[in-house]
């Protein structure tokens, strides 16, 4: 057929313009990167100094004074925060990944937690503000709550060491006869950790509940805990789940019980992308500030007390910088340089693990 | 009557981007004019590395390399200022696995033509009947025009793909293994559609299958690591090939 | 060994263990929903459904509350953030996907992914310093001079350019969920199997080509997912968008004005309600807001999961 130069020369003319608009594109993109973390860097670096992390806030409107109630307190929130989600993440990615993989109800669970990711933020804050911080009656039901899933978690963490050192220490020296004596030692590991956990309990109970009334650091650390478990189910689902179902049929051949097989095989498998999506979403919930704002609150003072309202530093840019104060506007500043480039930091590392990892 | 010449390769190598070594070293063929060759050898052996060649497609990724020539109707389509879309107008291709587009059986076919600027709707018509009857698909869908094309079976999308490169009335088609992701029964009648095409196309086909090469080429060519062991009219090739190597594949030894 | 009969305690422990954790998660989605209605209930027996979605007075003293002007700028600001993100971000994946030299892919990518992981506080304190001005002083007076001057479009761009507006809270939005939008686009647009973009180069397709007719058709579903994905997400922010937009709970028509979103309400005003129905007033905008972005992100999942299924054969 006769070839239509004219109308292939239009074609090649509309390609070459479309695909420079999206290589403009592109360049924006990095212009605005460039932008924003250059004003950071810019804004930020003057008003570094030691004295933001040793020292507290001087009274407003007076220059001086630190930071160090700020990044205390968010190391504390975020460290409480990843103790309550991330066990219950990956416990819950473990359970719809292994034991109830392909089930409706695993399905359901996945598919919630997804929904559950994108609920906003600040709706969060607002539910735990109605569990945890606004009194109901006379009883703190979300106060009761909180402190059996922190013994919970606490000795689920016991358990864990208690049973390392029985199987890899105790074992090895002390050779016992028979089959029996070592399942009675199991057994007896077990046990010692649920009294252990309902003695925390217990213990807990009075110290916490009746002084967890209005903002307090432990309905933060539990709102940024409750962003946190959905991201951690969905990586340990879906890198569990990479791991071939042979090599799981390799150590049932061997005897193994479906825990032990999780334990020790598939788990290990699938650690460095646990690790990963575990640091990136600790990366993800140290920058947030709405889930802060109504249950941890702030605090001018310095306290590692998670009873009461407790300083973060998301919260506190917030404030400072719609403040009236210049010395304000400069810390907000610099914390946002701190808080950005940690997590910025963070989140290359992360993603250079999983290059190196899955490419080498 | 001697069978007449349209593309020739002259010296002919080819490196992969990155690679020191050619893929194929100094291959001389010849395509005769509305024949079919095949070209045949063992996995690796560069069939589908030359074939790729005919149309540049190697040309979509950066860093690939030629030396020599290769002439279609006397001018080397190797230069750098031969116009890709114009070979491609002279040129074209059906790959391994069906291709086709996220769009109706119609739209399928018409691309090529859209691609060149036909817009009226009665031509496009036309031309994409024309080419449904030449690729033996017309009667199957002929009152399915509209539906997507994905709906279709690996036989038929095989043969819609097929149209579609005709529709743009080549000189030249590319077969490679076009059967290979196909059954039994489609597989022959796309064989059929090859040998029933040559009336109006020049054809040449990569196969694996050497049964088939045998059925519906004319002239076949036996590649062996990267370079060209022998050509000549399939007969020949099949029943006595000039080179112990050809003999030894056909009759497989190996490969 | 015969462990094989008896099911070992460590499996029945750990099961249950881990049964109580999924659980539990799918008990919290549950509880949100419940305990939200339960907050918002004073409210919406005194206001009902339909009347404070288009009641637009705010009055904490007369104890009056409508969210007809946090709807407004919540569906303002996600619909013009989106508008202006998705040219970009789709030029950004196909930039990644098929323009760009190999070389630049990964570091372009980074960057792209870098821009998604930056503190949504941090968008908001840039939009605060840096951005607001540049609005107030040069590009919105300028938009003022010429766009505002055509009959009916220059109603949108009256009054005075404070910088803290819709206009400025859009933009800087729109630059926040760029990279969401990019990165799922980018990789919807992979998949298209190299075979089918090699058959319409085969025909004589140019670049842009491949990709208007057969990339971004293959990839369609992925692309609405994202887009919806970042709908979502735009539905829901605050602090990007709390230190530009003022507090306003007013609707307006110009986009240079102050107004309200549901989520800057809540940021500001929820520790401030000193009275029951003001407090509910207030968990009754979380709950509307909680209804629509669960919405929305089942629509995105729903996208999301037919490209899972459509691509396993």
């Amino acid at each position: 057929m006769r070839y239509e130069e004219k109308y292939v020369k239009k074609r090649k003319i509309i390609s070459f313009i479309a695909l420079s608009l999206s290589t403009a594109a592109a360049f924006l993109g990095l212009f605005w990167l460039g932008f924003i973390l250059f004003d950071v860097l810019r804004h930020g670096i003057s008003g570094l100094s030691l004295e933001l992390f040793t020292e507290d806030p001087a009274p407003p409107g007076i220059p001086g004074g630190g930071l160090r109630n700020a990044f205390v307190g968010q190391l504390e929130i975020v460290f409480f925060a990843v103790i309550i989600g991330v066990p219950i993440g990956i416990l819950s990615g473990i359970f719809i990944a292994e034991y109830a993989r392909g089930t409706k109800f695993a399905r359901t669970v996945s598919i919630l937690s997804d929904i559950m990711v994108s609920v906003p933020s600040i709706v969060v804050g607002t539910f735990i503000y109605a569990i945890l911080v606004k009194p109901i009656g006379h009883i703190n039901l979300g106060g009761v709550l909180a402190v059996g899933f922190l013994s919970a978690m606490l000795s689920l963490v016991f358990g864990s060491i208690l049973n390392f050192f029985v199987t890899n220490i105790l074992l090895k020296l002390i050779k016992l006869s028979s089959e029996n004596a070592v399942r009675l030692l199991n057994l007896a590991t077990t046990t010692t950790t649920i009294l252990f956990g309902i003695f925390l309990f217990v213990y807990l109970l009075p110290k916490l509940v009746d002084k967890i009334q209005g903002f307090n650091g432990w309905a933060g650390a539990a709102a940024l805990a409750f962003i946190m478990i959905p991201v951690v189910l969905r990586t340990t689902e879906d890198m569990l789940s990479l791991v071939p179902w042979s090599l799981r049929e390799a150590a049932f051949a061997l005897g193994a019980s479906y825990y032990n097989v999780i334990k020790d095989i598939v788990i290990r498998a699938a650690m460095t992308g646990i690790f990963t999506g575990i640091i990136l979403a600790i990366s993800r919930v140290a920058g947030e500030t709405a889930p802060l704002l109504f249950t941890s609150f702030n605090n001018s003072y310095f306290t590692t007390n998670m009873n009461e309202p407790i300083s973060s530093l998301t919260v506190t840019i917030f404030v400072y910088a719609t403040g009236p104060y210049e010395d304000w506007h400069a810390k907000a500043w610099a914390a946002s340089f701190v808080i950005t480039f940690f997590i910025l930091f963070v989140t290359v590392v992360a993603r250079y693990i999983i290059h190196l990892k899955y490419k080498g | 009557m001697a069978d007449k010449e349209k593309i020739k390769v002259k010296n002919f190598y080819f490196w992969y981007a990155g690679s020191k070594d050619p893929a194929l070293k100094n291959i001389n063929i010849s395509v005769y004019e509305k024949k079919v060759t095949a070209l045949i050898g063992p996995s690796g052996c560069g069939k589908t590395t030359l074939l790729r060649s005919f149309n540049r497609m190697h040309d979509l990724y950066p860093g690939n390399r030629y030396k020599g020539e290769i002439l279609l109707d006397g001018e080397n389509i190797l230069k750098d200022d031969y116009d890709l879309i114009k070979l491609r107008s002279k040129v074209g291709m059906v790959f391994q696995k069906p291709t086709p587009f996220p769009m109706s059986i119609f739209d399928n076919v018409a691309y090529g033509l859209k691609l060149r600027g036909i817009k009226d709707r009665k031509i496009l018509e036309e031309r994409v009947e024309k080419a449904l009857k030449q690729a033996a698909l017309w009667e199957e869908v002929k009152d399915r025009l509209k539906s997507p094309a994905s709906g279709l079976s690996g036989g038929q999308q095989q043969r819609l793909v097929i149209a579609r490169a005709l529709a743009v009335e080549p000189e030249v088609l590319l077969f490679d293994e076009p059967t290979s992701a196909l059954d039994p029964i489609s597989t022959s009648k796309i064989e059929e559609l090859v040998v029933s095409l040559k009336k109006s196309v020049t054809i040449i086909i990569v196969t694996h299958n050497m049964q088939q090469a045998a059925r519906v080429s004319d002239y076949t060519a036996f590649m062996y690591l990267g370079e060209l062991i022998e050509f000549d009219k399939t007969d020949i090739i099949f029943t006595a090939p000039k080179e112990k190597l050809t003999e030894d594949y056909v009759s497989g030894r190996f490969g | 060994m015969n462990k094989v009969k008896k099911l070992p305690l460590k499996d029945i422990f750990f099961g249950i263990i881990s049964f109580s954790a999924s659980f539990l998660v799918l008990t919290l989605i549950f509880s949100v929903i419940v305990v939200l209605y339960k907050e918002s209930s004073l409210a919406i027996h005194k206001f009902g459904i339909i009347n404070f979605i288009f009641t637009e007075e705010w009055d904490p003293v007369k104890q009056v509350f409508g969210a007809a002007a946090p709807l407004f700028g919540t569906v303002v600001i996600t619909i013009l953030s989106l508008t202006l993100a998705v040219p970009v971000a789709l030029g950004i994946a196909i930039f990644l996907s098929e323009v760009s030299p190999h070389i630049l892919k990964t570091p372009v990518g980074i960057a792209i992914e870098m821009l998604a992981a930056i503190p949504s506080i941090i968008y908001g304190m840039w939009g605060l310093f840096t951005l607001a001005p540049i609005m107030s002083e040069y590009i919105e007076p300028a938009i003022q001079k010429t766009l505002g001057q055509i009959p009916l479009i220059g109603k949108l761009f009256e009054g005075t350019p404070q910088g803290i507006d819709l206009f400025t809270a859009s933009v800087v939005l729109s630059i926040m969920i760029i990279p969401f939008i990019a990165s799922i686009s980018r990789d919807s647009l992979n998949l298209t199997p190299d075979l089918m973009k090699e058959s319409a180069y085969a025909l004589g397709a140019t670049k842009w080509d491949v990709i208007k007719d057969v990339m971004i058709p293959y990839a369609k579903l992925g692309i609405y997912g994202g887009i919806v994905l970042a709908l979502g997400r735009a539905l829901g922010e605050t602090m990007a968008v709390a230190f530009v937009l003022g507090n306003r709970h007013e609707i307006t028509t110009s986009l240079f004005d102050a107004a309200a979103t549901i989520t800057v309400t809540l940021a500001n005003e929820f520790t401030e309600a000193d009275s029951d129905i003001y407090l509910s007033s207030l968990f009754y905008l979380a709950l509307i807001l909680f209804v629509l972005s669960f919405i929305i992100l089942a629509v995105a999942k729903l996208f999301l999961l037919k490209v899972e299924r459509g691509y396993s054969r």
